[in-house]
């Protein structure tokens, strides 16, 4: 188990793991801040580890999930928007 | 141009740029093709019947993402043998279950995070690669489709909220739970595999 690490000024690990998605989405609100997260990440060996994976996971993610719309069905949609 | 060439034109044009990502959904939703293009052209069909409830073209893209998905569960989710919700992890619905997901996190085994970290893993990323889309398939539907919104297609959460017809804290909650089962299957997966004996302790611990 990962102890909460706690620095000067700085957040714990449930709060970072808590922000940690939407930080990495960019959509971290007001609660926490970047910096703090960021400060967090630099510290912790485990957080920081977990993020990088989180970071992994989203590239293979926008890597590997993409489906290219195949050319039939790209040919329909548009007969189909033609027709509207 | 007449105002109806005008708006035929900009639906058009969006419908073209987003039509990887729309088809993308669709198939992740109906899981075949066939389906996925029936799905895709009947919610263009009635994304266009109702452009007049669009109010803002700058939200094209969640406008039409919402459509496409009230099609799938209006129409096709009754067909699926896939159940829309499934039963989640104990600590996924508790009173407190935003705190429960960090300390479910907190308390893995830094094990799991050392395998991840090891120089190694590049080896396995071809697999690994296979490996995470199963286990995003096998996540619920409504986690699934959340972060595959977000991550895959780049909505912001602001879109996804509004494609999915919920509050943009509902996304935040639903990327951090989506991800926490996503590890675990991955770390469960990790261990059938037998690829975790390979294990070794990262840097600051030699």
């Amino acid at each position: 188990m990962n102890d909460d690490h706690v620095y000067d000024s700085d957040i714990g690990c449930m709060e970072a793991i808590n922000s940690l998605y939407a930080y990495l989405d960019g959509e971290l609100g007001d609660d926490v801040s970047i910096e703090q997260v960021e400060t967090h990440l630099q510290h912790c060996r485990s957080c920081y580890t977990r993020a990088e994976i989180e970071r992994a996971l989203n590239e293979h993610l926008r890597r590997g999930a993409k489906r290219a719309a195949p050319a039939g069905a790209r040919d329909r949609l548009r007969r189909l928007i033609d027709d509207l | 141009m007449s105002d109806r060439d005008d708006l035929k034109a900009f639906f058009s044009r969006h419908v073209e740029e987003n039509m990887d990502a729309l088809y993308g959904v669709a198939y992740r939703l109906t899981r075949n093709a066939a389906d996925a293009e029936d799905l895709l052209g009947e919610a263009v069909a009635r994304a266009w019947a109702a452009i007049g409830s669009l109010a803002d073209r700058d939200r094209f893209r969640p406008w039409l993402f919402r459509i496409l998905r009230n099609c799938f569960i209006s129409d096709y989710r009754r067909q699926s043998v896939r159940p829309i919700e499934q039963s989640l992890d104990d600590v996924m619905f508790t009173e407190n279950g935003e705190q429960d997901l960090a300390a479910w996190l907190c308390d893995q085994p830094d094990e799991f995070l050392n395998w991840w970290a090891e120089p190694e893993r590049e080896f396995y990323n071809d697999a690994l690669g296979d490996r995470i889309m199963a286990a995003i398939d096998a996540l619920p539907e409504v986690f699934q489709t959340t972060v595959l919104l977000v991550n895959v297609d780049g909505l912001s959460y602001d879109e996804a909220a509004e494609a999915l017809g919920v509050p943009p804290g509902t996304i935040r909650s639903r990327m951090k739970r989506g991800r926490t089962l996503l590890q675990k299957a991955l770390w469960a997966q990790a261990v059938d595999a037998g690829l975790a004996v390979c294990i070794r302790t990262g840097p600051d611990d030699e």
